[in-house]
């Protein structure tokens, strides 16, 4: 049953995002039908574009036609390609879906493993001192991150490079040598909030009586920290992690803009700039519809880790 | 410290126990960095335990029980606590040996351990049967199926129903009650030479309290453990210990054969101990329920720490901390006044 509610829930939420995101359109300044008439405003070819889009009916009629073709994956045509938006969309969604990956992974290797370390040897310099990294991760702002990669990494020693996209199968490690530095810029600020959560995660679980049990049990230190405690204590920090895998798909918008990534947020901004308003619609549309999907595997994760949420679930 | 050494040739006869005792602690004590400064717990504490014998800790809350068995299995945190000893052996091993090896070679092997709080000292995301096999495959070096099955029959042997379903079910699944059976499933999986048990009935209903005692009793029986019972429960003192420690404000006030105590015990607290428990009335020397509260750690007290309580304070008291002597055949207590004449207060 709870799950039925979690269903209907999602499927309201999706519902209420469309209705947004079709509100867009009409927010927007400017007529369209004189927008996608460009140069020949006459009356004839306005009245042709508009009965072509459906812009004469009432707009809740215009709501379900567009939601009826949205739901059969045709999202419209992009005004500036002449091609369909999802088209375009999932051409572009596997080039952010790798940057986001990698900046996850990323993020949890150097956050959780710095937070596990920072916990073990809490109040220590060794503490401290990832304790000032991950402040610096924290604030140090993308742009600025990425800019200063790019100048010493790419220009000043040639090691990666500055810009660009190789699809993973074409070749596997120039694909990889070309998003490490951005994965690495977009996963820093959540490198940094996972290696306090995990930290703090850790001190509490390191404390707990059942650690206590295990050393009296005579178990070694590593076997305790990795099996006991460190379980324990990514319950909450994986549910973070991928609620927060829908801030990194948002993130990228920047990052691609600066490392030039042919991604969903390049797309984003260019549509933006051109007033292709299929494509803004489209891409807000398909970021909730992960956002949401995200929030369930984070619950699914949670299930997985924490047996007691297991009976209630299933 | 320099005095361990000397310490050699006195090892056995102070603790008047005929055969090696299976754990011996000698003058431990434990000191916490806490912010004002250091502040002692637990001053000066000996005691040896037999083997297959049972010794109780007795004394109110906060007099530093459970910090003195923790010090000795080496659960206090290192960076807050600061621990001294002349000895702390089990079985001949210096549990206080740098490194800690001879620690953890002890802890889950040789002395088993049930603590106070069956809901949270097992591990919520693993099965109780894994966090049984965990030991016998660590300490025992059995394989996954071998362990699975010993951990089954450990299961049946602590009285769990259908031990081998609930084997796969997480501690949620469990009471309070049947929690603390595993736990001292898990103490005794290895066949320990000694079980420390701190308090482990205090956070269960009385009916379920009479029941895991049962239970250790048996077990106790059959196996030949030796147990360190640290509890408030002086019924199951009477029924099961062979000696009793009481301890006042990190001190050891009192040390006596069970017989002894509930006949004639010597220390004015253990006297009002005895006289606050609804569970033994000593008709002879009934005291009220004993005045005032404990002295935290922090007091500074010059003389005995129980003084400011005490029915028969004299101004000796006040000024000089009464050692442990000899008062009976293996009857000691920290009294001026000891052997009590009770018609004098
Ligand atoms: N980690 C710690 N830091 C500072 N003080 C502590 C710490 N642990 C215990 N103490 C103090 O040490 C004293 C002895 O505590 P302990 O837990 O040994 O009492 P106890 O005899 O086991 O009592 P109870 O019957 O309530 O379990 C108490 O005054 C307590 O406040
Ligand atoms: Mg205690």
């Amino acid at each position: 049953m709870p799950f039925l509610s979690r269903l209907a829930g999602i499927v309201a939420t999706l519902f209420l995002l469309s209705i947004v995101v079709f509100c867009l359109q009409l927010l927007l300044p400017g007529d369209i039908a004189s927008i996608l008439a460009g140069e020949d405003r006459s009356p004839e070819t306005l009245a042709a574009i508009s009965e072509r889009f459906g812009l004469d009916q009432p707009i809740p009629v215009q709501y379900v036609r567009w939601l009826g073709n949205a739901l059969q994956g045709d999202l419209g045509m992009s005004m500036r390609f002449n091609q369909p938006v999802s088209t375009l969309v999932l051409s572009k969604l596997p080039v952010t879906f790798q940057l986001a990956t990698m900046a996850l992974i990323f993020a949890i290797l150097i956050g959780v493993t710095s937070g596990i370390i920072a916990a073990v040897f809490a109040g220590t310099a060794i503490d401290q001192t990832l304790g000032v990294f991950s402040i610096l991760g924290f604030s140090i702002p993308n742009f600025w991150l990425g800019i200063l990669l790019i100048m010493v990494v790419s220009v000043q020693w040639g090691l990666l490079p500055a810009s660009g996209y190789v699809s993973p199968f074409v070749d596997p490690w120039q694909s990889f040598r070309t998003m490490l530095m951005p994965a690495f810029v977009l996963g820093s600020q959540l490198a940094a909030v996972l290696m306090r959560h995990t930290r703090s995660a850790m001190i509490e679980v390191l404390h707990s009586d059942y650690v206590r049990t295990a050393h009296a049990k005579g178990m070694p230190r590593w076997r305790i920290i990795i099996k006991h405690a460190l379980r324990n204590a990514l319950v909450p920090v994986v549910t973070l992690g991928a609620l927060e895998f829908g801030q990194l798909l948002g993130g990228s918008v920047l990052t691609e803009w600066i490392f030039t990534i042919p991604g969903i947020g390049k797309l984003l901004v260019d549509a933006v700039f051109n007033r292709d308003y299929p494509i803004v619609q489209a891409v807000v549309l398909c970021s909730g519809a992960i956002y949401i999907t995200l929030n369930l595997l984070a619950d699914i994760a949670y299930v997985f880790l924490d047996p007691r949420t297991r009976r209630g679930a299933t | 410290m320099d005095d361990t050494v000397a310490d050699e040739t006195a090892r056995g006869d102070m603790t008047g126990i005929a055969s090696e005792p299976v754990l011996r602690v000698d003058g431990l004590s434990v000191e916490f960095l806490t912010d004002p400064g250091p502040t002692r717990v637990v001053s000066d504490v000996s005691f040896a335990i037999g083997e297959g014998e049972t010794l109780s800790l007795v004394g109110e809350s906060g007099c530093g029980k459970s910090v003195t068995v923790m010090a000795i299995l080496g659960l206090l945190e290192a960076r807050r606590s600061r621990i001294a000893a002349r000895a702390v052996r089990f079985q001949g091993r210096d549990l206080l040996a740098p490194g800690g090896k001879a620690l953890r070679s002890v802890r889950g092997r040789g002395i088993g351990m049930i603590f106070q709080e069956p809901m949270t000292s097992l591990n919520p995301t693993m099965t109780v049967g894994e966090q049984i096999a965990e030991v016998l495959r660590f300490h025992l070096k059995l394989d996954r199926k071998a362990a699975r099955a010993r951990a089954i029959a450990l299961l049946d042997r602590v009285r769990i129903p259908r031990a081998a379903e609930r084997i796969d079910d997480y501690p949620f699944a469990f009471s309070g009650g049947m929690r603390q059976r595993v736990m001292i499933a898990m103490a005794l999986a290895c066949s320990p030479a000694l079980l420390i048990a701190d308090e482990p009935t205090t956070a269960l209903d009385v009916t379920v309290q009479a029941e895991i005692f049962d239970l250790l009793r048996e077990l106790q029986r059959e196996t030949k453990t030796a147990l360190l019972l640290i509890t408030h429960d002086l019924g199951a003192v009477a029924e099961m210990a062979d000696e009793v420690v009481v301890m006042y404000a990190g001190r050891i006030v009192e040390r006596s054969p069970i017989a002894e105590l509930f006949v004639r015990p010597e220390h004015p607290y253990t006297i009002g101990l005895l006289g606050a428990s609804p569970e033994w009335q000593s008709d002879k020397r009934r005291l009220t329920p004993i005045r005032g509260r404990v002295p935290l750690p922090g007091d500074r007290l010059d003389g005995c720490r129980f003084a400011p309580r005490c029915p028969f304070v004299v101004d000796r008291c006040n000024s000089e901390i009464p050692p442990l002597a000899e008062i009976g055949p293996l009857h000691e207590a920290a009294c001026w006044r000891a052997p009590l004449d009770p018609d004098q207060p």
